[in-house]
């Protein structure tokens, strides 16, 4: 069957082919060029940086879903790395109170775009800045002193299979049952395709789109912990391309930028492929400075081939 | 509401209080005032501050232009657009002075084309605006890292005198991106083409079935925010003595924040070059007060950000992206 008729028929297995094909289109060179990157210990450093970023898509999934965006990511993952290899190590509870203070403002900040009618990448760019600012205030230059527990956290030695890949797997099944087996799920899909009638069913679209967007603030956290715990250093700047990538790897999968279509498993094979890009590079011995570039370039084919498989010969506007 | 209407002849209060862009100005003369009395050069205060408000105003306006397309048009790759022209105008100026029109010419063509590949994506590839340039510019800023690894090219003599020149005590760059938003002004209120592609951010649909040329129009402004966005390139690595990969970030931010606080819907539809002016003097002054309050960098952009989201709050867009 051809995989482009099976996307728009839009049969929620067959939407996956397209994130699976493009992540084994990175993949396959890299086991060509390495075969012991499939054994265990490769799989575990293959994929370990996937784990912080998969996180992050997750959460930036959740915003796509209800028709938000958050342009504030990367600059949060970056500030966790710093409240936890900084704030933490020298006391724990104030640690703990900073993080909390973040899922409120992302909360208070879900619940005004829906009041205020803002537009959600306006007020994130916005929160860019003074995420940035307090990890700069925090942590001036990269350093910092990482709690074991987190660094032992991320290199678990799993039995059989490596730890990153059931990472990813248990993250990309939670992520599906959210969406599509809860009643949280139900409604969030529902706001992103169609806000009215959720709201003429009696939900309060504010409260939603707080708990949607304390649900992104709390993702965004645990992808700071987990990059913190990979790198062992908090520095201001260490995710600034967590932002553009985490929304890359949404779209990968098969989410749609204007809400209500998503898919949890696509997110976390996006966040993949865009973290394997990384390490494909480097066995090719290209300079990672091509890097970036390689990856805006994949998410632009994955993208229009996607879009050729939607609505053949017919152009909308945007 | 028509964007191109009569302009009444007398304004009522209420509707002074509604025209948003008037408050970009009152915020300016705020922040100005509290200048004043900490600092003992305020006008050497404004003048300073007027330099670098050009360039806001630069990118403000590219950006406005492409908002006014409507929803969802945006432009994020305008910070990696500064950083390449910047590069490339340096690079073939060679410090030359014979060289400047060629490199300043060469920065708007780079420009102009980062405009015109991100118009081909939205089209051909048919994603998002958001996507499209959010892509472009992950392409072109490794563009400016390949080509142009730490290579940091000083301007031509001529050309940094030039930047750094004062009429009377106005800068010569501000009075060049005044004189280019007046014409912009005039573009967009008395022109076809700003007619249209008002019309067009108000409803493609009907902009489509009068017979307008939507991609066209489309295609011109995106490319005109990309020249804008090389201008600022080539005049930002003038004035800072080379370009630097950096150098288009803070762009980012303030190319959006500064039409939403001029006036201007994000959801598109609208524009007001005046708005521009004001609120490039208002976010200028501010970073310059908190520059001579001594604070330090963290809790200069903590403070920035909260400012900005702090009017954009209180504005309150009516209006939000489908």
């Amino acid at each position: 069957m051809n995989p482009l008729a099976a996307v728009r028929r839009g049969n929620s297995l067959q939407v996956l082919l397209l994130p699976i094909l493009s992540m084994l289109v990175i993949l396959v060179p890299i086991a060509v060029l390495r075969p012991l990157v499939l054994k265990y210990v490769g799989l575990q450093l293959l994929l370990n940086m996937a784990i912080p970023l998969s996180l992050a898509t997750i959460g930036q999934m959740f915003a796509m879903a209800i028709g938000e965006i958050d342009f504030s990511m990367g600059n949060l993952v970056s500030l966790v790395t710093c409240i936890v290899g900084t704030v933490m190590s020298r006391s724990f509870g104030l640690g703990l109170a900073l993080l909390a203070g973040i899922i409120v403002v992302y909360m208070l900040i879900g619940a005004f775009l829906n009041l205020r009618k803002l537009s959600s990448i306006v007020v994130t760019i916005g929160m860019s800045f003074v995420w940035t600012g307090l990890a700069v205030t925090i942590q001036p230059t990269p350093g910092g002193n990482v709690p074991a527990l987190l660094q032992n956290a991320v290199s678990l030695a799993t039995p059989l299979v490596p730890f990153p890949v059931l990472f990813l797997v248990v993250l990309a099944v939670l992520g599906h049952l959210v969406l599509f087996r809860t009643n949280f799920g139900i409604l969030v899909r529902g706001i992103g395709g169609n806000i009215k009638a959720v709201s003429l069913a009696g939900h309060s679209i504010a409260w939603m789109e707080a708990a949607v967007f304390g649900l992104v603030g709390l993702l965004g956290i645990l992808s700071g912990m987990a990059l913190a715990g990979i790198t062992t250093s908090a520095d201001a700047n260490v995710a600034t391309n967590y932002t553009l990538l985490s929304v890359a790897g949404v779209m990968l999968g098969g989410g749609s930028f204007a809400g209500g279509k998503i898919s949890a498993v696509g997110a976390v094979l996006g966040a993949c492929t865009m973290t394997l890009v990384g390490t494909l590079l480097t066995f090719l011995q290209i300079s990672p400075d091509w890097q970036i570039g390689a990856q805006g370039t994949i998410l632009l084919l994955v993208l229009f081939l996607s879009g050729l498989a939607k609505s053949p010969g017919k152009a909308r506007y945007v | 509401m028509y964007s191109v209407q009569q302009r009444p002849r007398t304004l009522s209060i209420r509707e002074i209080a509604a025209a948003k862009w008037l408050w970009s100005y009152a915020g300016a003369i705020l922040v100005f005032i509290v200048i004043t009395s900490v600092s003992h050069d305020a006008v050497g205060t404004l003048t300073a501050s007027a330099s670098f408000a050009s360039f806001f105003m630069l990118v403000g306006i590219g950006q406005m232009l492409v908002i006014t397309l409507g929803p969802g048009n945006i432009d994020l790759s305008i910070p990696y657009t500064i950083g390449l022209a910047g590069f490339v105008a340096m690079k073939l100026m060679n410090t030359a002075n014979n060289e400047i029109l060629l490199g300043v010419l060469a920065g708007l063509l780079v420009g102009g084309a980062a405009g015109a590949f991100n118009f081909g994506l939205i089209r051909l590839i048919r994603v998002p605006p958001m996507i499209a340039t959010l892509a472009s510019g992950f392409i072109v800023q490794t563009l400016s890292i390949v080509l142009f690894r730490g290579l940091q090219i000083k301007p031509p003599a001529a050309l940094s005198s030039f930047v750094a020149m004062k009429l009377g005590i106005l800068p010569v760059l501000f009075l060049l991106a005044f004189a280019i938003a007046v014409v912009m002004h005039f573009v967009l209120t008395r022109s076809r083409f700003g007619r249209y592609i008002h019309a067009i951010g108000q409803n493609t649909k009907a902009a489509s079935l009068a017979a307008i040329n939507v991609n066209a129009n489309k295609f011109t402004t995106y490319v005109l925010c990309g020249v804008f966005a090389g201008l600022t390139g080539v005049l930002l690595s003038a004035f800072g003595g080379g370009a630097t990969l950096g150098m288009g970030h803070e762009y980012l931010l303030n190319s959006i924040a500064v039409p939403v606080i001029g006036g201007s819907s994000i959801a598109g539809g609208n524009s007001n070059v005046p708005g521009i002016l004001g609120a490039s003097l208002f976010l200028l002054l501010i970073l310059y007060l908190l520059d001579i309050l001594g604070i330090a960098v963290g809790l200069r952009y903590i403070l920035t950000g909260i400012i900005i989201l702090g009017i954009i709050f209180a504005g309150g867009e009516r209006t939000r992206r489908k």
